[in-house]
């Protein structure tokens, strides 16, 4: 691949931000992991999480949202910087950086309205409106309390540097207060807060200059700017950049783009079928109206991208949360010209963002080792002393995942795939409409496969008898599971085609003008067959026993999904219902909780989303008639992605 | 291995004119060239053919000046060369153009089919993937390096991000991209193209030319300026349309209607659409 490998010319060269030079032109985009104590200090698990990125080697870590003043915060599990003995509790996290050569700033924030914890305690804003599409009524804040606010990110910066931290950037960002005192539609103060524009700006001034007071004018004070919440009233386009120009002229020392707001999270952390690089053409907007550094953001998950965008002259830095998530190693993997090994983020959003949203801690559906850096981390791989020869039966991502790990410890591994392509379910799953980057998942894993020689064997029907005349040492069943579709009454008369979602994805000719879809799954197959079924011009209706459509789906696809399907007028919905029986053209179906029955009529098809179930009956029988025969992945139950993989990690570095 | 690989011959396009009825290029007193990225097909072909050894003809459909195309290849080193050249092929659309050249293709029991990615005319890149389509054969398309392996072949493609890396067995199609090679300067040969008819081959004539071709032109004009890669909106259109742009990746949504039907149901619909009618009457 060396011929492809072009040297980066621009993505690892230094560049400065104020005083301070960064090795490369990387930067880890500031969240909250929720790995903090509930008391708000940074735990072990913290700090672990952003020195992997470092060792990844990632130029500039900006860290999470720090609570800057105890008016306000998202929810317990964030770090506040008001606790006592904060800046000791840091200590070693910068310095442990540093050794790496990656810079670390800290991001300050105060949540206003948006507070993620429900119930919330008390959120305040600068007057008594919720956010845009938020139902927490906040309090409007006080004289008072606005200044000690101020002080309060003063004093959090302050602390920041006490603590080694190279730089602090505040979060004006798609929440928090900063944004909302900007906003006429947010701030209806009639006192120096709020009216013209200079006092919608004067409790950012006044945080500004407090910081300047308490750090000096050489310490890098950058801004998260919000550069179009794409919501009616909310910041836009031209709004961001006049915010951008006002930053400036307050010695704001960077900008680092962001857009959407809690209105829609589909435009603040773009979900899978977002176009990549999402947000690059507003960071390339106030490149072009400030003489300040601007990082770049939306979808950025590949080097090549990354340096396309630097060389177009867009931004100065490239910001990535997901990318580093899914990949710590991004940047050195790119740096070695190691491109084939990168693991590229699909943004499913399931793993990170949901989590967050529900106060929990993250993961990656990919990558099991984020969150467990100091059990699974960079380096923790054993290699073997004793090599085993590895039977794997099943080349779906169970498989896959469990080879390339059993693989690179240098175990002999095989696997055998009873299709003739690997992948399984992916295969399936990339077929829905905006899915198809569920690809990556196997794409990756395959390349994985394939550099590490792993010998795949297509098209061949593994029997017990076949794995005793091989004998290996191990046998790894990951024979996946089938769709499965309960009996129902009527089932044998009736005239409608009945499909489950695989045959439906496959078979498009099956699916007739008018369909009924029954999803009992509640995640994306369910909702994306609808789309699915659409998109080729049929009339749907789904009915789901659950309270909405796509019951399990993260909150922020979902969001997206509805805006698409809502589109089309052949498509209606139905919670809270199942099926009752099928006649010979209608399919009956009951309200679960007051068993009331509706008919609906003429149907060509209907297509039943159910659970799967386990292809197990080999794994039953090898173990009856050999020892070190293990199962992974939906041969032990029908799992989503996230499970499985680590699932296949965790038995892969055991054995 | 044996190659078979598609020129064509194209105006040269310094100074192009359409026909304002008929919507076709204007071939009256332009000078007639081979299709650069052709030449490049058939320098590659010559190429793999000197590596692993074989046969590389040089297939072309056209009037007969456009045998001129097909002297090229064979002074640049193809070993045959076979014009299509018949009144029932005139006419064709890139469906019917795909169809006959696959015919052809099948008749010289070929492994691998290199094509330029597009023609300098039309730019449609269609017909070698219609011919791939046509054979029922994978196909790569748009690639900036082949590579011959032991049982397996690879092709680089260039995208707009980035390069991939593609492997597959023959037989296969490549459609190639004009920087892959330095075509090779013709010496002559004393070989000529051999000029075949419809009825040279056994082809169903329902599908060919002018007959077997459903595409319409219905206008043609000059593209704006190349765009960045990334996505721009413009932040002055309403919160709802920068979304629903953003959501389809920067193309503005439009209304879609939905056929279902086989291809003359769909094309009868399609010529009675009230948009299309307004060029076509």
């Amino acid at each position: 691949m060396s011929e492809i490998h072009s040297n980066f010319r621009y993505l690892f060269s230094p560049f400065k931000i104020g005083k301070v030079e960064i090795k490369n032109r990387i930067v880890f985009q500031p969240h909250v992991p929720y790995y903090a104590t509930m008391d708000g200090y940074p735990s072990e698990t913290t700090k672990r999480y952003y020195l992997e990125r470092a060792k990844g080697g990632t130029g500039l870590i900006v860290i999470e949202s720090l609570m800057a003043h105890p008016n306000g915060i998202y929810a317990p599990g964030c770090i506040c910087l008001w606790n006592e003995g904060i800046v000791e509790r840091f200590q070693d996290l910068p310095e442990r950086v540093h050794e790496y050569g990656t810079k670390i700033f800290g991001q300050l924030s105060h949540p206003g309205a948006d507070v993620l914890s429900k119930p919330h305690q008390l959120a305040s804003a600068p007057s008594q409106i919720p956010d845009f599409g938020g139902r927490i009524v906040p309090k409007e804040l006080d004289l008072e309390e606005i200044r000690e606010i101020v002080v309060g990110f003063g004093v959090g910066a302050q602390r920041l540097k006490e603590a080694g931290f190279d730089g602090v950037e505040l979060k004006f960002a798609h929440d928090g207060l900063l944004r909302a005192f900007s906003l006429p539609a947010q701030n209806c103060r009639t006192d120096e807060y709020g009216g013209s524009y200079e006092n919608r700006c004067r409790f950012f001034a006044e945080i500004v200059q407090e910081i300047r007071k308490r750090v000096g004018p050489d310490f890098p004070v950058g801004v998260r700017l919000c550069l179009d919440q794409y919501t009616e009233g909310g910041i836009t386009q031209a709004y961001g950049l006049q915010l951008a120009k006002t930053c400036e002229e307050l010695t704001i020392d960077y900008i680092n783009g962001d857009s959407g707001g809690c209105a829609d999270g589909s435009m603040q952390i773009f979900p899978m079928g977002f176009p990549l690089g999402a947000g690059v053409y507003l960071a390339s907007a106030v490149k072009k109206a400030v003489n300040i550094p601007v990082v770049a953001f939306g979808r950025i998950n590949d080097p090549v991208m990354m340096e396309t965008i630097l060389e177009e002259g867009h931004a100065d830095f490239v910001g990535s949360a997901r990318q580093l998530i899914c990949d710590p190693e991004t940047a050195n993997k790119a740096k070695e010209g190691r491109l084939d090994e990168i693991r590229h983020c699909i943004a499913c959003n399931d793993g990170c963002i949901f989590q967050c949203m529900q106060g929990k801690p993250i993961h990656c559906i990919q990558y099991p080792p984020t969150g467990r850096e100091e059990k699974l981390g960079i380096g923790s791989l054993q290699a073997v002393s004793d090599p085993k020869e590895i039977m794997v039966i099943g080349g779906g991502v169970a498989g896959m995942k469990f080879a390339e790990i059993a693989a690179k410890r240098g175990h002999r591994v095989a696997i055998y795939e009873r299709n003739q392509v690997l992948g399984g379910q992916i295969n399936d799953a990339e077929k829905l409409p905006y899915r198809d980057e569920i690809g990556e998942v196997s794409r990756y894993l395959r390349l994985q496969l394939q550099k590490l020689a792993v010998p795949c064997h297509l098209g061949v029907e593994v029997e017990a008898k076949t794995v005793l005349e091989r004998n290996p040492d191990v046998v790894v069943v990951a024979t996946g599971s089938t769709p499965y579709i309960p009996k129902m009454k009527g089932q044998q008369d009736t005239r409608i085609t009945i499909l489950n979602a695989r045959q439906a994805l496959w078979h498009p000719e099956k699916i007739g003008k008018h369909v009924v879809v029954l999803d009992r799954d509640g995640h994306v197959k369910g909702a994306g067959i609808c789309e699915f079924a659409l998109t080729i011009g049929s009339k749907v209706e789904y009915f789901t026993p659950y309270e909405k459509i796509g019951a399990e789906m993260d909150a922020i696809t979902i969001q997206a999904f509805n805006r698409r399907i809502f589109d089309y007028e052949d498509f209606t919905y139905q919670t809270y219902h199942d099926i009752e029986e099928l006649r010979s053209h209608d399919v009956v179906m009951r309200q679960t909780y007051s068993g009331r029955l509706t008919t609906v009529e003429h149907v060509d098809t209907l297509i039943v989303v159910n659970h799967p179930l386990s292809n197990r009956s080999l794994y039953k029988e090898l173990k009856k008639l050999r020892g070190a025969v293990y199962a992974v992945g939906d041969c032990n139950a029908p799992r989503m992605l996230e499970q499985v993989i680590y699932e296949s990690e965790i038995l892969a570095r055991e054995l | 291995m044996n190659i078979v690989v598609c020129a064509k011959q194209v105006p040269n396009t310094q100074n192009v004119q359409i026909n304002s009825e008929t919507k076709n290029i204007v071939r009256e007193g332009i000078p007639s060239i081979l299709n650069p990225y052709d030449a490049n097909a058939i320098e590659e072909s010559l190429k793999i053919r000197d590596l692993t050894g074989g046969h590389v003809t040089a297939i072309s459909m056209g009037p007969l000046q456009a045998a001129d195309v097909l002297q090229e290849a064979l002074d640049m080193g193809a070993d045959r060369a076979i014009l299509l050249c018949d009144r029932l092929f005139a006419g064709a659309d890139t469906l019917a153009t795909g169809y006959t050249l696959s015919v052809i293709i099948k008749r010289l029991n070929a492994d691998l089919v290199l094509c330029g990615s597009e023609a300098i005319d039309g730019s449609t890149g269609q017909v070698g993937p219609i011919i791939a389509e046509n054979l029922g054969w994978p196909q790569m398309t748009c690639v900036r390096k082949i590579k011959i392996g032991r049982n397996t072949i690879a092709g680089i493609r260039e995208q707009k991000d980035g390069m991939e890396q593609l492997e597959g067995k023959l037989p296969m199609v490549i459609c190639v991209q004009k920087g892959i090679n330095q075509p090779r300067a013709g010496m002559p040969s004393g070989k000529r193209p051999e000029i075949f008819s419809a009825d040279d081959v056994g082809f169903d004539k329902s599908l060919l030319g002018v007959v077997g071709s459903p595409t319409r032109v219905v206008q043609i004009s000059m593209s704006g300026k190349g765009v960045s890669g990334f996505v721009f909106i413009d932040g002055s259109m309403p919160v709802e349309k920068r979304v629903r742009t953003m959501m389809r990746g920067g193309i503005t949504p439009r209304k879609i209607n939905f056929v279902r039907g086989d291809t003359e149901k769909l094309t009868s619909v399609i010529l009675k659409d009230e948009e299309v009618k307004k060029y076509i009457d």
